[in-house]
Protein backbone atom coordinates (compact mmCIF):
# COMPACT_ATOMS: atom_id res chain seq x y z
CA UNK A 1 0.00 0.00 0.00
CA UNK A 2 2.26 2.73 1.21
CA UNK A 3 5.91 2.58 0.52
CA UNK A 4 7.81 0.27 -2.27
CA UNK A 5 10.16 -2.12 -0.75
CA UNK A 6 13.26 -3.71 -2.59
CA UNK A 7 10.97 -7.14 -2.57
CA UNK A 8 13.73 -9.38 -3.91
CA UNK A 9 11.94 -12.65 -2.01
CA UNK A 10 14.80 -15.27 -1.56
CA UNK A 11 14.03 -18.81 0.03
CA UNK A 12 16.73 -19.28 2.74
CA UNK A 13 17.46 -22.00 5.47
CA UNK A 14 17.95 -19.68 8.09
CA UNK A 15 19.40 -20.82 11.94
CA UNK A 16 17.58 -21.04 15.09
CA UNK A 17 19.71 -18.85 17.39
CA UNK A 18 17.31 -19.00 20.76
CA UNK A 19 13.44 -20.12 20.76
CA UNK A 20 12.10 -18.19 24.64
CA UNK A 21 8.95 -19.11 25.97
CA UNK A 22 6.99 -15.74 27.05
CA UNK A 23 3.99 -17.09 28.15
CA UNK A 24 2.48 -20.87 28.07
CA UNK A 25 1.48 -20.07 24.52
CA UNK A 26 3.48 -17.28 23.06
CA UNK A 27 7.27 -17.63 22.19
CA UNK A 28 10.24 -15.47 20.40
CA UNK A 29 12.63 -16.96 17.66
CA UNK A 30 15.61 -15.92 16.94
CA UNK A 31 16.87 -16.61 13.43
CA UNK A 32 20.08 -16.13 12.08
CA UNK A 33 19.25 -13.80 9.00
CA UNK A 34 22.38 -11.97 7.51
CA UNK A 35 20.78 -11.85 3.85
CA UNK A 36 17.40 -10.54 4.50
CA UNK A 37 17.49 -8.75 8.04
CA UNK A 38 18.78 -5.57 7.23
CA UNK A 39 16.12 -5.64 4.10
CA UNK A 40 12.87 -6.00 6.80
CA UNK A 41 11.04 -2.92 6.75
CA UNK A 42 8.03 -2.51 9.92
CA UNK A 43 4.85 -4.46 8.70
CA UNK A 44 6.05 -7.16 6.24
CA UNK A 45 5.95 -10.57 7.25
CA UNK A 46 7.92 -14.04 6.28
CA UNK A 47 6.62 -17.61 5.25
CA UNK A 48 8.11 -19.98 7.37
CA UNK A 49 8.20 -24.00 6.83
CA UNK A 50 7.91 -25.35 10.78
CA UNK A 51 9.41 -28.98 10.01
CA UNK A 52 11.21 -30.88 6.72
CA UNK A 53 8.27 -33.04 6.47
CA UNK A 54 4.93 -33.34 4.50
CA UNK A 55 2.58 -32.78 7.59
CA UNK A 56 2.24 -30.00 8.01
CA UNK A 57 2.82 -29.31 4.42
CA UNK A 58 2.50 -25.33 3.89
CA UNK A 59 4.46 -22.90 5.19
CA UNK A 60 2.49 -20.35 7.31
CA UNK A 61 2.85 -16.51 7.77
CA UNK A 62 4.28 -14.61 10.41
CA UNK A 63 5.21 -10.75 11.08
CA UNK A 64 8.37 -9.33 11.64
CA UNK A 65 8.65 -8.95 15.30
CA UNK A 66 11.83 -7.14 15.62
CA UNK A 67 15.40 -7.32 13.73
CA UNK A 68 18.12 -6.79 15.26
CA UNK A 69 21.73 -6.57 13.26
CA UNK A 70 21.69 -9.68 11.22
CA UNK A 71 19.03 -11.81 13.52
CA UNK A 72 15.24 -11.38 13.13
CA UNK A 73 12.74 -12.37 15.97
CA UNK A 74 9.48 -14.24 15.14
CA UNK A 75 6.42 -13.89 17.99
CA UNK A 76 4.23 -16.42 17.46
CA UNK A 77 1.38 -18.09 19.18
CA UNK A 78 0.13 -21.48 19.63
CA UNK A 79 -3.05 -21.96 17.49
CA UNK A 80 -2.94 -25.10 15.35
CA UNK A 81 0.15 -27.71 14.34
CA UNK A 82 2.71 -25.66 13.24
CA UNK A 83 2.26 -23.05 15.65
CA UNK A 84 2.99 -25.92 18.17
CA UNK A 85 6.13 -27.26 16.27
CA UNK A 86 7.62 -23.82 16.59
CA UNK A 87 6.77 -23.43 20.07
CA UNK A 88 9.30 -26.08 21.40
CA UNK A 89 11.55 -25.41 18.47
CA UNK A 90 15.46 -25.84 19.94
CA UNK A 91 18.38 -23.68 18.75
CA UNK A 92 20.53 -25.17 15.77
CA UNK A 93 17.63 -26.01 14.28
CA UNK A 94 16.40 -25.03 10.77
CA UNK A 95 13.89 -23.25 9.29
CA UNK A 96 13.38 -22.77 5.29
CA UNK A 97 11.91 -19.26 5.06
CA UNK A 98 10.92 -17.48 2.28
CA UNK A 99 10.86 -13.27 2.66
CA UNK A 100 10.79 -10.75 3.02
CA UNK A 101 6.81 -10.28 2.07
CA UNK A 102 4.26 -7.67 2.03
CA UNK A 103 4.07 -4.21 1.54
CA UNK A 104 4.92 -1.71 4.72
CA UNK A 105 2.97 -0.01 7.33
CA UNK A 106 2.67 3.45 6.29
CA UNK A 107 5.33 4.87 8.74
CA UNK A 108 7.02 7.47 6.27
CA UNK A 109 3.35 9.33 5.67
CA UNK A 110 3.49 13.10 6.74
CA UNK A 111 -0.21 13.64 7.59
CA UNK A 112 0.55 12.40 11.73
CA UNK A 113 2.47 13.23 14.41
CA UNK A 114 1.30 10.51 16.94
CA UNK A 115 1.51 6.93 15.75
CA UNK A 116 -1.30 5.22 17.84
CA UNK A 117 -0.55 1.28 17.71
CA UNK A 118 -3.54 -0.83 18.67
CA UNK A 119 -3.19 -4.72 18.85
CA UNK A 120 -5.13 -7.30 20.27
CA UNK A 121 -3.59 -10.93 20.72
CA UNK A 122 -0.42 -12.37 18.69
CA UNK A 123 -1.25 -8.77 16.89
CA UNK A 124 1.16 -7.47 18.78
CA UNK A 125 4.29 -8.88 17.09
CA UNK A 126 4.88 -6.10 14.58
CA UNK A 127 4.57 -3.27 16.92
CA UNK A 128 7.53 -3.57 18.55
CA UNK A 129 9.19 -2.84 14.78
CA UNK A 130 7.15 -0.17 14.14
CA UNK A 131 7.33 1.67 17.05
CA UNK A 132 11.29 1.56 16.36
CA UNK A 133 10.70 2.91 12.91
CA UNK A 134 8.53 5.72 14.32
CA UNK A 135 10.76 6.62 16.86
CA UNK A 136 13.36 6.73 14.47
CA UNK A 137 11.28 9.28 12.28
CA UNK A 138 11.15 11.62 15.45
CA UNK A 139 6.99 9.99 15.80
CA UNK A 140 5.16 10.09 19.11
CA UNK A 141 4.02 6.12 19.62
CA UNK A 142 0.80 5.70 21.50
CA UNK A 143 0.73 1.86 22.21
CA UNK A 144 -2.89 0.08 22.92
CA UNK A 145 -2.35 -3.68 23.58
CA UNK A 146 -5.63 -5.95 24.26
CA UNK A 147 -5.99 -9.75 25.48
CA UNK A 148 -8.29 -11.71 26.98
CA UNK A 149 -6.44 -11.76 29.77
CA UNK A 150 -3.47 -10.60 31.97
CA UNK A 151 -1.34 -13.82 31.63
CA UNK A 152 -1.59 -13.77 27.41
CA UNK A 153 -0.17 -9.89 27.19
CA UNK A 154 3.03 -9.25 25.80
CA UNK A 155 3.91 -6.00 25.72
CA UNK A 156 7.60 -6.62 25.75
CA UNK A 157 9.90 -3.29 24.51
CA UNK A 158 6.78 -1.09 23.70
CA UNK A 159 6.66 2.09 25.77
CA UNK A 160 3.72 4.25 26.79
CA UNK A 161 1.57 1.20 26.81
CA UNK A 162 -2.08 1.74 27.90
CA UNK A 163 -3.48 -2.10 28.51
CA UNK A 164 -7.09 -3.54 27.80
CA UNK A 165 -8.47 -7.07 29.07
CA UNK A 166 -11.51 -8.83 28.31
CA UNK A 167 -12.23 -10.05 31.91
CA UNK A 168 -10.01 -7.05 33.40
CA UNK A 169 -7.52 -8.45 35.21
CA UNK A 170 -4.82 -5.87 33.43
CA UNK A 171 -5.88 -2.69 32.30
CA UNK A 172 -9.18 -1.36 31.12
CA UNK A 173 -11.99 -4.09 31.43
CA UNK A 174 -13.01 -4.30 27.70
CA UNK A 175 -11.65 -4.37 24.26
CA UNK A 176 -9.20 -1.96 22.83
CA UNK A 177 -11.53 0.16 20.48
CA UNK A 178 -13.65 0.86 23.95
CA UNK A 179 -10.29 2.17 25.55
CA UNK A 180 -9.33 4.22 22.85
CA UNK A 181 -12.34 6.01 22.39
CA UNK A 182 -11.77 6.74 26.04
CA UNK A 183 -8.42 7.71 25.37
CA UNK A 184 -9.12 9.83 22.16
CA UNK A 185 -10.37 13.42 24.20
CA UNK A 186 -6.93 13.39 25.95
CA UNK A 187 -5.06 13.42 22.29
CA UNK A 188 -7.29 16.41 20.88
CA UNK A 189 -5.37 18.68 18.20
CA UNK A 190 -2.70 16.14 18.11
CA UNK A 191 -2.32 14.53 14.21
CA UNK A 192 -3.05 10.86 14.37
CA UNK A 193 -2.76 7.84 12.38
CA UNK A 194 -3.85 4.22 13.41
CA UNK A 195 -1.77 1.60 12.76
CA UNK A 196 -3.68 -2.27 14.08
CA UNK A 197 -2.88 -5.58 13.71
CA UNK A 198 -5.38 -8.51 15.69
CA UNK A 199 -7.74 -10.50 14.87
CA UNK A 200 -10.53 -9.65 11.87
CA UNK A 201 -13.60 -9.16 14.25
CA UNK A 202 -10.73 -6.53 16.06
CA UNK A 203 -9.59 -4.86 13.13
CA UNK A 204 -13.04 -4.44 11.39
CA UNK A 205 -14.69 -2.63 14.39
CA UNK A 206 -11.96 -0.68 14.74
CA UNK A 207 -11.72 -0.14 11.30
CA UNK A 208 -15.00 1.22 11.21
CA UNK A 209 -14.98 3.86 14.31
CA UNK A 210 -11.59 5.05 12.82
CA UNK A 211 -13.33 5.72 9.44
CA UNK A 212 -16.38 7.51 11.26
CA UNK A 213 -13.95 9.62 13.56
CA UNK A 214 -11.99 10.23 10.32
CA UNK A 215 -8.52 8.88 11.64
CA UNK A 216 -6.61 7.66 9.50
CA UNK A 217 -6.20 3.79 9.96
CA UNK A 218 -4.14 1.02 8.46
CA UNK A 219 -5.05 -2.44 9.71
CA UNK A 220 -2.36 -5.56 9.15
CA UNK A 221 -4.97 -8.52 8.29
CA UNK A 222 -4.63 -11.83 9.34
CA UNK A 223 -5.83 -14.08 6.66
CA UNK A 224 -5.21 -17.97 6.12
CA UNK A 225 -1.96 -18.01 3.40
CA UNK A 226 -0.94 -20.89 1.45
CA UNK A 227 2.50 -19.69 -0.58
CA UNK A 228 2.48 -15.94 0.52
CA UNK A 229 3.51 -15.41 -3.45
CA UNK A 230 0.56 -14.77 -5.36
CA UNK A 231 0.58 -17.63 -7.35
CA UNK A 232 -2.34 -20.05 -4.95
CA UNK A 233 -4.93 -17.52 -4.84
CA UNK A 234 -5.91 -18.87 -1.45
CA UNK A 235 -6.16 -15.61 0.59
CA UNK A 236 -7.96 -13.13 -0.97
CA UNK A 237 -9.45 -9.72 0.48
CA UNK A 238 -12.52 -7.75 -0.56
CA UNK A 239 -11.18 -4.40 -1.50
CA UNK A 240 -13.28 -1.10 -1.98
CA UNK A 241 -11.55 1.02 -4.02
CA UNK A 242 -12.01 5.16 -4.73
CA UNK A 243 -14.11 4.85 -7.68
CA UNK A 244 -16.67 2.17 -5.68
CA UNK A 245 -15.96 -1.11 -7.25
CA UNK A 246 -14.79 -3.92 -5.24
CA UNK A 247 -12.57 -6.42 -6.01
CA UNK A 248 -11.26 -9.09 -4.63
CA UNK A 249 -6.96 -8.68 -3.88
CA UNK A 250 -4.46 -11.33 -2.63
CA UNK A 251 -3.55 -10.09 1.09
CA UNK A 252 -0.38 -11.85 0.40
CA UNK A 253 0.30 -8.63 -2.61
CA UNK A 254 -2.27 -6.31 -1.84
CA UNK A 255 -1.04 -6.46 1.77
CA UNK A 256 -1.15 -7.24 4.55
CA UNK A 257 -1.37 -3.94 5.56
CA UNK A 258 -4.21 -1.91 3.98
CA UNK A 259 -6.08 1.30 4.43
CA UNK A 260 -9.02 0.96 6.83
CA UNK A 261 -11.20 2.85 4.62
CA UNK A 262 -10.62 0.42 1.47
CA UNK A 263 -11.12 -2.78 3.05
CA UNK A 264 -14.44 -4.65 3.47
CA UNK A 265 -14.36 -7.66 6.22
CA UNK A 266 -16.76 -10.79 5.82
CA UNK A 267 -19.97 -10.17 8.03
CA UNK B 1 15.40 -19.83 -29.40
CA UNK B 2 12.40 -21.91 -28.02
CA UNK B 3 12.73 -23.94 -30.54
CA UNK B 4 16.12 -24.57 -31.06
CA UNK B 5 16.61 -25.63 -27.43
CA UNK B 6 13.90 -27.82 -27.63
CA UNK B 7 15.22 -29.98 -30.90
CA UNK B 8 18.49 -30.72 -28.97
CA UNK B 9 18.98 -34.74 -28.39
CA UNK B 10 18.06 -34.31 -24.10
CA UNK B 11 18.24 -37.57 -21.68
CA UNK B 12 14.16 -37.16 -21.10
CA UNK B 13 12.65 -35.05 -23.52
CA UNK B 14 9.63 -36.27 -24.96
CA UNK B 15 6.90 -35.12 -27.43
CA UNK B 16 3.17 -35.64 -26.65
CA UNK B 17 2.37 -34.70 -30.03
CA UNK B 18 1.58 -32.16 -32.37
CA UNK B 19 4.54 -29.73 -31.63
CA UNK B 20 4.32 -30.12 -27.35
CA UNK B 21 8.19 -31.43 -27.65
CA UNK B 22 9.25 -31.05 -24.39
CA UNK B 23 13.05 -31.24 -23.45
CA UNK B 24 12.38 -33.17 -20.14
CA UNK B 25 9.08 -34.60 -18.80
CA UNK B 26 8.09 -31.82 -15.70
CA UNK B 27 5.58 -29.37 -16.36
CA UNK B 28 4.09 -26.96 -13.48
CA UNK B 29 0.14 -27.64 -13.05
CA UNK B 30 -2.25 -25.17 -13.53
CA UNK B 31 -3.97 -23.08 -10.50
CA UNK B 32 -0.28 -23.48 -9.37
CA UNK B 33 1.79 -20.70 -10.68
CA UNK B 34 -0.49 -17.99 -11.90
CA UNK B 35 0.80 -17.17 -15.40
CA UNK B 36 4.44 -18.03 -14.28
CA UNK B 37 6.05 -14.28 -13.24
CA UNK B 38 6.01 -14.31 -9.77
CA UNK B 39 7.60 -18.02 -9.53
CA UNK B 40 10.06 -17.03 -12.22
CA UNK B 41 11.28 -14.56 -9.65
CA UNK B 42 12.47 -17.64 -7.09
CA UNK B 43 13.12 -20.56 -9.35
CA UNK B 44 14.74 -20.87 -12.83
CA UNK B 45 11.65 -21.82 -15.19
CA UNK B 46 13.58 -22.44 -17.91
CA UNK B 47 14.61 -25.72 -16.73
CA UNK B 48 11.11 -26.91 -16.96
CA UNK B 49 9.48 -28.55 -19.93
CA UNK B 50 6.81 -26.32 -19.33
CA UNK B 51 3.96 -24.37 -17.17
CA UNK B 52 -0.02 -24.90 -17.45
CA UNK B 53 -1.40 -21.41 -16.77
CA UNK B 54 -4.08 -20.96 -14.29
CA UNK B 55 -7.39 -21.60 -16.05
CA UNK B 56 -8.35 -19.16 -18.46
CA UNK B 57 -12.45 -18.27 -18.98
CA UNK B 58 -14.29 -15.47 -21.66
CA UNK B 59 -15.08 -13.04 -18.98
CA UNK B 60 -13.12 -12.00 -16.41
CA UNK B 61 -13.77 -13.77 -12.80
CA UNK B 62 -13.54 -12.37 -9.25
CA UNK B 63 -13.18 -16.26 -7.88
CA UNK B 64 -14.86 -17.25 -4.31
CA UNK B 65 -15.38 -15.35 -1.18
CA UNK B 66 -12.96 -17.00 1.20
CA UNK B 67 -12.43 -18.88 3.00
CA UNK B 68 -10.46 -20.50 -0.23
CA UNK B 69 -8.20 -22.99 1.00
CA UNK B 70 -7.69 -25.70 4.36
CA UNK B 71 -4.54 -27.23 5.12
CA UNK B 72 -5.17 -31.30 5.48
CA UNK B 73 -2.59 -33.85 6.75
CA UNK B 74 -0.39 -33.79 3.99
CA UNK B 75 -2.71 -31.89 1.61
CA UNK B 76 -4.57 -29.28 0.81
CA UNK B 77 -8.55 -28.22 0.25
CA UNK B 78 -8.65 -25.32 -2.55
CA UNK B 79 -11.92 -23.56 -3.18
CA UNK B 80 -10.64 -20.70 -5.49
CA UNK B 81 -13.35 -20.40 -7.67
CA UNK B 82 -11.41 -19.98 -11.43
CA UNK B 83 -10.31 -16.72 -10.43
CA UNK B 84 -9.02 -15.07 -13.64
CA UNK B 85 -7.92 -12.13 -15.75
CA UNK B 86 -10.36 -13.36 -18.76
CA UNK B 87 -8.58 -14.24 -21.84
CA UNK B 88 -8.09 -10.69 -23.47
CA UNK B 89 -6.56 -9.11 -20.54
CA UNK B 90 -4.31 -13.10 -20.36
CA UNK B 91 -3.50 -12.01 -24.28
CA UNK B 92 -2.60 -8.32 -23.41
CA UNK B 93 -0.96 -8.43 -19.80
CA UNK B 94 0.19 -12.22 -19.47
CA UNK B 95 1.52 -13.13 -22.98
CA UNK B 96 4.36 -10.91 -23.62
CA UNK B 97 5.84 -12.25 -20.47
CA UNK B 98 5.25 -16.01 -21.35
CA UNK B 99 5.98 -15.54 -24.82
CA UNK B 100 9.78 -14.74 -24.11
CA UNK B 101 10.79 -17.05 -22.00
CA UNK B 102 12.55 -20.64 -22.89
CA UNK B 103 9.52 -22.97 -22.00
CA UNK B 104 6.38 -24.18 -23.30
CA UNK B 105 3.00 -22.49 -22.12
CA UNK B 106 0.32 -24.60 -22.07
CA UNK B 107 -2.85 -22.29 -21.20
CA UNK B 108 -5.91 -24.11 -19.14
CA UNK B 109 -9.44 -22.96 -20.44
CA UNK B 110 -12.69 -23.23 -18.90
CA UNK B 111 -16.51 -22.63 -19.66
CA UNK B 112 -19.94 -22.56 -18.83
CA UNK B 113 -20.52 -24.27 -22.58
CA UNK B 114 -18.88 -25.60 -25.30
CA UNK B 115 -19.22 -22.37 -27.13
CA UNK B 116 -17.42 -20.94 -24.31
CA UNK B 117 -14.56 -23.01 -24.32
CA UNK B 118 -14.51 -22.78 -28.62
CA UNK B 119 -14.33 -19.17 -28.17
CA UNK B 120 -11.47 -18.89 -25.61
CA UNK B 121 -9.66 -21.40 -28.11
CA UNK B 122 -10.58 -19.00 -30.92
CA UNK B 123 -8.83 -15.87 -29.47
CA UNK B 124 -6.09 -17.28 -28.96
CA UNK B 125 -5.41 -19.28 -31.76
CA UNK B 126 -3.82 -16.62 -33.26
CA UNK B 127 -1.60 -15.61 -30.36
CA UNK B 128 1.72 -16.16 -30.31
CA UNK B 129 3.85 -18.44 -27.97
CA UNK B 130 1.17 -20.92 -27.06
CA UNK B 131 2.22 -24.29 -27.52
CA UNK B 132 -1.42 -26.11 -26.54
CA UNK B 133 -4.38 -26.17 -24.35
CA UNK B 134 -5.23 -27.88 -21.45
CA UNK B 135 -8.92 -28.14 -21.22
CA UNK B 136 -10.79 -27.75 -17.53
CA UNK B 137 -13.40 -30.38 -17.47
CA UNK B 138 -12.98 -31.15 -14.11
CA UNK B 139 -12.74 -27.90 -11.71
CA UNK B 140 -14.74 -29.21 -8.58
CA UNK B 141 -15.57 -25.50 -6.91
CA UNK B 142 -17.88 -23.54 -9.69
CA UNK B 143 -21.36 -25.35 -9.55
CA UNK B 144 -22.96 -26.51 -12.94
CA UNK B 145 -20.07 -25.65 -14.84
CA UNK B 146 -16.77 -27.39 -16.12
CA UNK B 147 -17.26 -30.76 -13.93
CA UNK B 148 -20.50 -31.91 -15.66
CA UNK B 149 -18.56 -32.15 -18.92
CA UNK B 150 -15.83 -34.04 -17.54
CA UNK B 151 -18.06 -36.47 -15.33
CA UNK B 152 -19.93 -37.76 -18.78
CA UNK B 153 -18.59 -39.72 -21.35
CA UNK B 154 -20.80 -38.27 -24.26
CA UNK B 155 -20.33 -34.61 -22.99
CA UNK B 156 -16.53 -35.23 -23.20
CA UNK B 157 -16.61 -36.97 -26.47
CA UNK B 158 -18.70 -34.07 -28.02
CA UNK B 159 -16.22 -31.11 -26.43
CA UNK B 160 -13.35 -32.62 -27.08
CA UNK B 161 -14.33 -33.14 -30.78
CA UNK B 162 -15.78 -29.52 -30.90
CA UNK B 163 -12.53 -28.04 -30.03
CA UNK B 164 -10.88 -30.35 -31.94
CA UNK B 165 -12.34 -28.22 -35.46
CA UNK B 166 -10.75 -25.15 -33.55
CA UNK B 167 -7.10 -25.80 -32.99
CA UNK B 168 -4.52 -27.60 -34.53
CA UNK B 169 -2.37 -26.73 -31.64
CA UNK B 170 -2.21 -29.73 -28.75
CA UNK B 171 -5.09 -30.50 -27.20
CA UNK B 172 -4.73 -31.44 -23.29
CA UNK B 173 -7.83 -32.41 -21.51
CA UNK B 174 -7.71 -32.72 -18.12
CA UNK B 175 -9.83 -35.29 -16.23
CA UNK B 176 -10.91 -35.40 -12.67
CA UNK B 177 -10.87 -38.42 -10.45
CA UNK B 178 -14.57 -38.01 -9.00
CA UNK B 179 -15.79 -40.45 -12.06
CA UNK B 180 -17.07 -44.07 -11.63
CA UNK B 181 -14.65 -45.20 -14.76
CA UNK B 182 -11.78 -42.88 -15.56
CA UNK B 183 -10.90 -44.49 -18.11
CA UNK B 184 -14.19 -44.64 -20.34
CA UNK B 185 -13.84 -40.53 -19.64
CA UNK B 186 -10.42 -41.08 -21.39
CA UNK B 187 -11.46 -42.97 -24.04
CA UNK B 188 -13.99 -40.44 -25.01
CA UNK B 189 -11.47 -37.91 -25.36
CA UNK B 190 -9.46 -39.89 -27.24
CA UNK B 191 -12.22 -40.30 -29.60
CA UNK B 192 -12.90 -37.15 -29.72
CA UNK B 193 -9.10 -36.06 -30.84
CA UNK B 194 -7.16 -35.05 -27.74
CA UNK B 195 -3.39 -35.36 -28.09
CA UNK B 196 -3.35 -36.07 -24.49
CA UNK B 197 -5.08 -36.73 -21.02
CA UNK B 198 -3.88 -35.00 -18.31
CA UNK B 199 -4.92 -36.32 -14.39
CA UNK B 200 -5.74 -36.32 -12.12
CA UNK B 201 -6.90 -32.76 -11.02
CA UNK B 202 -8.23 -32.50 -7.16
CA UNK B 203 -10.73 -35.19 -5.02
CA UNK B 204 -13.70 -33.83 -4.34
CA UNK B 205 -13.46 -32.83 -0.13
CA UNK B 206 -14.66 -31.19 3.09
CA UNK B 207 -13.42 -29.73 6.18
CA UNK B 208 -16.07 -29.09 8.97
CA UNK B 209 -16.14 -27.31 12.36
CA UNK B 210 -17.84 -29.16 14.98
CA UNK B 211 -17.31 -26.66 17.47
CA UNK B 212 -18.86 -23.79 15.22
CA UNK B 213 -20.45 -26.10 13.20
CA UNK B 214 -19.63 -24.45 9.95
CA UNK B 215 -17.75 -25.57 6.66
CA UNK B 216 -14.39 -24.70 6.74
CA UNK B 217 -14.45 -23.40 3.31
CA UNK B 218 -17.14 -21.08 1.98
CA UNK B 219 -18.09 -23.20 -0.95
CA UNK B 220 -18.69 -25.91 2.04
CA UNK B 221 -16.57 -28.39 -0.45
CA UNK B 222 -13.03 -28.32 -2.14
CA UNK B 223 -10.50 -29.63 -4.30
CA UNK B 224 -7.91 -31.64 -2.31
CA UNK B 225 -4.29 -32.30 -2.95
CA UNK B 226 -0.94 -32.53 -2.08
CA UNK B 227 0.82 -35.89 -1.04
CA UNK B 228 -2.17 -37.13 0.91
CA UNK B 229 -3.73 -37.95 -3.26
CA UNK B 230 -0.50 -39.21 -4.83
CA UNK B 231 -1.78 -42.92 -4.27
CA UNK B 232 -5.21 -42.11 -5.59
CA UNK B 233 -3.36 -40.36 -8.75
CA UNK B 234 -0.81 -43.82 -9.24
CA UNK B 235 -4.10 -45.88 -9.35
CA UNK B 236 -6.22 -43.23 -11.96
CA UNK B 237 -3.08 -42.79 -14.51
CA UNK B 238 -2.61 -46.67 -14.32
CA UNK B 239 -6.23 -47.74 -14.92
CA UNK B 240 -6.22 -44.88 -17.68
CA UNK B 241 -2.64 -46.04 -19.65
CA UNK B 242 -4.21 -49.74 -19.94
CA UNK B 243 -6.84 -47.67 -22.02
CA UNK B 244 -5.82 -45.28 -24.11
CA UNK B 245 -2.90 -44.93 -26.64
CA UNK B 246 -2.30 -41.44 -26.52
CA UNK B 247 0.41 -39.72 -23.90
CA UNK B 248 -0.75 -39.37 -20.38
CA UNK B 249 0.38 -36.37 -18.33
CA UNK B 250 0.23 -37.26 -14.75
CA UNK B 251 0.11 -35.36 -11.41
CA UNK B 252 -0.96 -35.47 -8.39
CA UNK B 253 0.83 -34.79 -5.34
CA UNK B 254 3.93 -34.99 -6.54
CA UNK B 255 6.63 -33.84 -4.26
CA UNK B 256 10.03 -34.96 -5.48
CA UNK B 257 12.08 -36.77 -8.04
CA UNK B 258 10.97 -40.42 -6.61
CA UNK B 259 7.07 -39.17 -6.90
CA UNK B 260 7.58 -37.94 -10.39
CA UNK B 261 9.46 -41.59 -11.16
CA UNK B 262 6.69 -43.99 -10.33
CA UNK B 263 4.19 -41.53 -12.47
CA UNK B 264 6.53 -42.36 -15.52
CA UNK B 265 6.44 -45.83 -14.43
CA UNK B 266 2.75 -46.55 -14.51
CA UNK B 267 2.19 -44.71 -17.42
CA UNK B 268 2.21 -41.31 -17.49
CA UNK B 269 5.05 -39.51 -20.01
CA UNK B 270 5.13 -35.89 -18.54
CA UNK B 271 3.82 -34.95 -15.09
CA UNK B 272 2.87 -31.74 -13.23
CA UNK B 273 4.18 -30.60 -10.11
CA UNK B 274 0.96 -28.26 -8.13
CA UNK B 275 0.42 -27.97 -4.72
CA UNK B 276 4.24 -28.05 -3.93
CA UNK B 277 5.66 -25.28 -5.88
CA UNK B 278 3.34 -23.50 -2.89
CA UNK B 279 5.78 -25.22 -0.41
CA UNK B 280 9.14 -24.68 -2.28
CA UNK B 281 9.23 -22.43 -5.48
CA UNK B 282 12.32 -24.57 -6.88
CA UNK B 283 10.76 -28.09 -6.70
CA UNK B 284 9.96 -28.30 -10.62
CA UNK B 285 13.08 -27.31 -11.66
CA UNK B 286 14.24 -29.42 -9.30
CA UNK B 287 13.03 -32.74 -10.05
CA UNK B 288 13.78 -31.98 -13.68
CA UNK B 289 17.13 -31.76 -13.33
CA UNK B 290 16.97 -34.84 -11.34
CA UNK B 291 15.14 -36.19 -13.71
CA UNK B 292 17.36 -35.41 -16.72
CA UNK B 293 20.70 -36.70 -14.60
CA UNK B 294 19.04 -39.81 -14.03
CA UNK B 295 18.35 -40.70 -17.21
CA UNK B 296 21.62 -39.29 -18.75
CA UNK B 297 23.43 -41.91 -15.94
CA UNK B 298 21.40 -44.76 -15.42
CA UNK B 299 22.57 -47.61 -18.38
CA UNK B 300 20.34 -50.12 -19.84
CA UNK B 301 16.82 -47.87 -20.20
CA UNK B 302 15.64 -44.90 -21.56
CA UNK B 303 13.22 -42.15 -20.79
CA UNK B 304 10.80 -43.49 -23.54
CA UNK B 305 11.68 -47.27 -22.39
CA UNK B 306 10.61 -46.56 -18.39
CA UNK B 307 7.14 -44.96 -19.32
CA UNK B 308 4.80 -47.72 -18.47
CA UNK B 309 7.29 -50.66 -17.73
CA UNK B 310 5.83 -51.46 -14.25
CA UNK B 311 6.22 -54.65 -13.49
CA UNK B 312 3.25 -56.60 -11.81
Amino acid sequence: MQIETDNEIRDLSLEVISNKQLTPSINVIVLHAPEVASRFKAGQFMEIKVNDSLFPLLRRPFSIHRVVGEQIEIMSKVVGIGTKILYSLKAGEKLQTLAPLGNTFGYDKDDFDLGVLISGGIGVAPMVMLEETLRARSKDVLNIVGARTAEELVTRYLTNVHLATDDGTAGFKGNVISLFSEILPSLKGKRLRVFACGPNPMLNALSKFCNAQEIPCEVSIESTMGCGIGICYGCPVRIKHSDGTIHNKLLCQYGSVIDAREILFDE
Amino acid sequence: MLTTQLTEIRPASISLGRGLDLKNPVLLASGTVSYGEELSKLTDLSKLGGIVTKAISLEVREGNLPQRIVETPAGMLNAIGLANVGVEKFIEEKMPFLRAQQFHTVVNIVGKSVDDYCEVVRRLEDVEGISGYEINLSCPNVKGECIIFGVDERATFEITSELRKCTNRHLMIKLTPNVTSIATIALAAERGGADSVSLINTVVGMAVNYKTRKPMLKNVTGGLSGPAIKPIALAKVWEVYNAVKIPIVGMGGITNFEDAMEFFLVGASAVQVGTMNFVSPNIGATVAEQIEHYFSTEKGTTFKNFIGSFEI
